[in-house]
């Protein structure tokens, strides 16, 4: 079974290194790929001396449009299951195993990290536990099913949601909306604990400044995902 | 009667024909795509019949009992904009969609290329 891990990488210069060669100590097994989301650090320079397998992409397209580029990458070249981490070390990788025993033991389509089912680790700020909260009532409320971390970006998916996530992946905050729209094309979505590391270096991609916007932007992504025919 | 002195007639009657050359030209020599050509044109067709016609004016505000005429005038000109915006933002959208898929087309043809290279030992 190929397997291929795909790390978002965007001014991640400091801490790609590491990652990568967690990797490769802990999860041998698995192939992997940097996106180099058009960094204007060093990040390219990194990868390049340190023979990091790596796609760098000539400008800056937001996580929705690095992450797709790896989920391509995994489906030009056949792979049966791929996983996005985060660049910066907030995903540990010692769960891909349990990730990847959940996926095939259960026949799911994507298996999600949660933060929130053992609530052990960092679990985010309170402002943004009430967020997901909201998000996590409208997913129930929409699809009748229960995802206790939306906003995981900790997910491993099979051969058929590489394909659709090839073709097809939100810009921003991708997450719910892609919960959403798997869900209603009949995919098995399952999770399981993890516990998550506060980020060491890097800014989260989300600043407290721009939440309430998230929050609408999101609620309205995920309703329309609803509403929308079937692929 | 006439709404408009002669002088201002003539004036608008003036602008409206240099607007309409400016679309005619800028598309004859293909600087505007031919797909946006047909919404400024009949903007600046309007704007020509308006300023020969004004009186055209009072009888549409009569006729949809709007009491300033000059209100119908900022109506037609606010909504022809509106329109003109929302299609800009639609274009804009699918350039972005475009363009994206070009970027990562491209980063992973480029990576394709240097591990070709790198297999050939250049």
């Amino acid at each position: 079974m190929k397997k291929l891990v795909i790390i978002p990488a965007y001014n991640e210069e400091k801490s790609i290194k590491r990652v990568v060669d967690n990797l490769n100590t802990v999860a041998p097994d698995y192939d992997y790929i940097v996106v180099n989301d058009g960094s204007k650090d060093l990040t390219e320079i990194v990868c390049t001396e340190n023979n990091i397998t790596h796609i760098t992409l000539p400008m800056n397209l937001g996580i929705g449009g690095a992450v797709q580029t790896g989920y391509i990458y995994a489906k030009e070249n056949d792979y049966d299951i791929a996983v996005q981490i985060d660049g910066d070390g907030q995903h540990d990788v010692k769960y891909l195993e349990n990730l990847c025993n959940e996926l095939v033991s259960t026949n799911s389509d994507i298996c999600i990290g949660s933060r929130f089912i053992d609530k052990q680790g960092f679990q985010s700020t309170t402002m943004r536990r009430v967020g997901k909260n909201i998000i996590s009532f409208w997913i129930k409320l929409l699809t009748g099913k229960k995802v206790t971390d939306p906003t995981s970006g900790f997910r491993m998916c099979n051969k058929r949601v590489i394909e659709m996530f090839a073709s097809r992946y939100p810009y921003d905050y991708p997450e719910p909306e892609t919960i959403v729209r798997l869900i209603k094309n009949k995919c098995n979505v399952v999770e399981i604990p993890v516990v998550m590391n506060e980020r060491t270096t890097g800014k989260s991609s989300i600043t407290p400044f721009k939440s309430a916007q998230y929050m609408f932007k999101v609620l309205i992504a995920i309703t329309f995902a609803k509403l929308e025919r079937r692929e | 009667m006439s709404i408009v002195s002669l002088e201002l007639q003539i004036f608008l009657i003036i602008c409206s024909t240099i607007f309409f050359l400016i679309v005619l030209i800028s598309s004859i020599k293909r600087k505007m795509n031919i797909k946006y050509f047909s919404l400024w044109i009949i903007l600046a067709i309007i704007f020509i019949i308006l300023s020969l016609f004004p009186n055209l004016v009072i009888q549409m505000s009569k006729l949809i009992k709007i009491q300033e005429p000059v209100h119908l005038v900022f109506l037609i000109v606010i909504a022809g904009v509106l329109l003109i915006i929302f299609n800009y933002n639609y274009t804009i959208s699918k350039l972005l969609n475009e363009n994206r898929k070009l970027t990562q087309e491209l980063g992973i043809t480029n990576k394709r290329v240097s591990d070709l290279e790198r297999k050939e030992g250049k």
